[in-house]
């Protein structure tokens, strides 16, 4: 499977939301990082058919998606960043519905309903209505049916936002298993959670895709060093305003801090292997806490 | 996935307090049609509901049969009798009310001479008092030339062209005379209220129908819906078929009930009887029965849910709003009333589709058009454009919502 983007472009009225992008996706997962309004929804929405390209197309194995309609939407999974649901249907109904929706047959239907619920943890509550599910309960409902179909596409918007830790690692190792045989492309608030399972991350601003590239890759495609050092509360906080803070720790009455800059900060200041959120940090700079 | 869109607009709280105000809108438009009927015993006491009906009938069947000279005579005869041992006093209230409980097996015929022997276009109550048994004779004769004498009048005679007018005369001379009498209160009472209940069903299934296609934006789930496999085709088609069988079905099942209760306590003798043997149907140029004619009111209301229901729903399609969808049946039905009073306007509200859900006032109207030469009357032109209309409105719907763009 192989998803190619070509010059994809989608302006909104004069604003350029996803401007002249090409990329190649093959299977494995993708880290999709950037602030609000960086396209990344855009983006997302095109590759799932909902929006249609301005300019420029996409191919699924080299055919345009525009003209495949059920067939290419038949590979997707997709758990938008704000997921709507039936209030009144209960999570069961809720599954069996977009499972007729997605074609699969209801004899298949009802095991496979099961598993995910079991899957997601959502056993228990299967029975219950929507709108009486916790945050965390309906985004993992919203994970099963985006599976649901086991999509060769799997495009998932914030798919953590409100799971606990727990759930968190037990839904990254679900997205590592599924990665084997598809694409995943994954936009989240949590940094972490594209550093541990994504292949490839891409880092989007504006539109464009300022980085991409492994892990390794996007680290060192950083020009800044990242310094650790200790220092008083005062001398700290003259320090936020000279330099990009990518972490601040009180402790024994000093403040650790760490610091991106192209030079040392201080004396005692030590270089530090860099992370992806310093990485972030560099490049959206303080916008970086509105990550989508 | 039909079952699913069905269970989601009836999971609705909104929607199960439509059902409830439907049920209730149809117990008392029942109860009014029942009591529609009512009936003067030997004592002068009024009656109305299950008992009326029972005495009406059983009175009235002895003048069961066509209503030849003979029977217009006799008629005449019987009323003057009535009339000489109980004469009609504005004091005397009771002695009146026995008067009139003693003509009640006749007094559908009696309307009919009222009608006949009244100038066109009006109904004198006391005209048979003063008509005697050798002029009664001429009662049908008397319905074409006063509709000729009227065609003529000044009111008239600029309001139709020559053909038109000619149509009228035909359809007059056409109708089957002398009529077949049976007693029809069931099939009026019907008629009567029929209007009544499609109406509020119309305007309480819009809130059904008006949230089918924009509460999937409502409820934000419009991105898995569209970028499921089938959400752009039998997902969408799914949604109009639930809108329609969510309107077939409510439809006719309040239709069914009403027509149920209405023709248990009434009965359903006259089915077979032309319609211009009531009174308020003698001037109507549709030579049809009471039975086509309650089909012709039922199934227009029919046709004009339809209709209306598919633009909510195709409003509802295009704004992604059910707000404003829900108010388009209110002003198809309401805004026809408003302009009532521009006479220049008359042609066209005529066809406006409110005319459906009113099929029974339709008949009694002189609307006409002439198509490609030919006089028809508005009924059947509304019956065809409407449903022409509601099935063009279906593609676009279906093309509306598919194409839905995800912003």
């Amino acid at each position: 499977m192989e998803l190619q983007l070509v010059n994809l472009t989608k302006e909104f009225g004069n604003f350029r939301a996803v401007n002249n992008l090409n990329l190649t996706i093959s299977n494995g997962v993708y880290g999709l990082l950037g602030v609000n309004g960086a396209g990344k929804t855009t983006l997302m929405k095109m590759i799932c058919s909902l929006l249609t390209p301005t300019s420029g197309k996409i191919l699924c194995d080299g055919q345009d998606i525009g003209g495949m309609g059920g067939e290419y939407r038949n590979l997707l999974g997709y758990l938008p960043q704000e997921f709507g649901f039936y209030p009144e249907f209960t999570v069961k109904d809720y599954l069996l519905y977009i499972a007729a929706l997605k074609g699969i047959r209801p004899i298949v239907t009802k095991k496979k309903a099961n598993k995910l619920l079991a899957q997601v943890g959502l056993s228990k509550a299967a029975n219950k209505k929507m709108r009486k599910l916790s945050g965390g309960m309906k985004r993992r409902a919203g994970i099963a049916q985006a599976i649901l179909n086991d999509p060769k596409i799997l495009i998932l918007d914030e798919p953590t936002a409100g799971l606990d830790p727990a759930e968190r690692i037990r839904f990254r190792n679900l997205i590592s298993e599924l990665s084997e045989n598809r694409i995943v492309i994954l936009s989240t608030h949590i940094v972490s959670d594209v550093e541990y399972i994504a292949k490839d991350i891409w880092l989007m601003k504006d539109g464009n895709i300022l980085q991409q590239g492994n892990l390794d890759e996007i680290v060192s495609s950083m020009p800044e060093k990242v310094w650790a050092c200790q220092t008083s509360h005062e001398k700290a906080a003259k320090l936020m305003k000279q330099y990009k803070v990518a972490n601040m720790k009180s402790e024994n009455g000093n403040v650790e801090l760490r610091i991106i800059s192209d030079r040392q900060p201080l004396e005692n200041a030590s270089l530090v292997r860099p992370n992806l959120e310093d990485v972030f940090l560099y490049y959206f700079g303080e916008k970086g806490g509105d990550m989508e | 996935m039909i079952r699913f869109e069905i269970k989601k607009i009836f999971s609705k709280t909104a929607n199960k307090i439509g059902l409830i105000v439907l049920l209730a809108a149809l117990a008392v438009t029942c109860y009014f049609a029942i009591s529609y009927m009512d009936y003067v015993d030997e004592e002068g006491n009024t009656h109305t509901g299950i008992a009326a009906a029972r005495y009406l009938r059983d009175t009235r069947a002895e003048w069961e049969g066509l209503i030849t000279e003979d029977v217009l005579r006799e008629v005449i005869r019987q009323n003057r009798l009535i009339n000489e041992t109980y004469p009609y006093s504005p004091t005397d209230i009771k002695t009146s009310n026995i008067g009139y409980s003693k003509k009640q097996g006749f007094s559908d015929i009696r309307n009919l001479i009222n009608s006949g022997f009244s100038e066109f276009r009006e109904h004198n109550y006391y005209r048979a008092d003063s008509i005697s048994e050798d002029e009664v004779g001429k009662l049908y004769d008397n319905r074409i030339l006063n509709l000729e004498k009227w065609l003529n009048s000044d009111e008239a005679k600029d309001q139709f062209s020559e053909k038109e007018k000619a149509f009228l005369i035909s359809q007059y001379q056409k109708l089957e005379t002398p009529f077949y009498y049976e007693y029809a209160g069931g099939w009026s009472a019907a008629l009567e209220y029929a209007p009544t209940i499609i109406m509020l069903t119309v305007l309480i299934m819009s809130f059904f129908v008006a949230g089918i296609f924009s509460n999937e934006f409502g409820w934000k789930a419009d991105s898995v819906f569209f970028s499921a496999k089938y959400g752009r085709d039998r997902g969408t088609f799914s949604k109009i078929a639930a809108g329609l069988i969510v309107i077939t079905g409510v439809y006719w099942l309040v239709i069914l009930i009403y027509s149920a209760v209405v023709f248990s306590v009434a009965g359903i003798g006259g089915a077979n009887c032309v319609i211009q043997t009531s009174w308020a149907f003698w001037e109507s140029f549709y030579n049809i029965t009471y039975l086509q004619a309650y089909l012709l009111t039922v199934i227009g209301g029919y046709v004009g849910a339809l209709f209306i229901l598919a633009v909510s729903m195709l409003v509802s399609a295009k704004t992604h709003t059910a707000v404003l969808a829900v108010t388009i049946p209110f002003v198809l039905l309401f805004i026809p009333s408003f302009l009532g009073g521009f006479s220049v306007l008359s042609d066209v509200l005529g066809l406006l589709p409110d005319q459906l859900l009113q099929i029974n006032m339709g008949i009694k109207t002189f609307t006409l058009y002439e198509i490609g030469g030919k006089v028809i009357g508005s009924v059947p032109i509304i019956l065809t454009i409407y449903s022409a209309l509601f099935l063009i409105i279906l593609p676009v719907l279906y093309q509306v919502y598919r194409k839905t763009e995800i912003k």
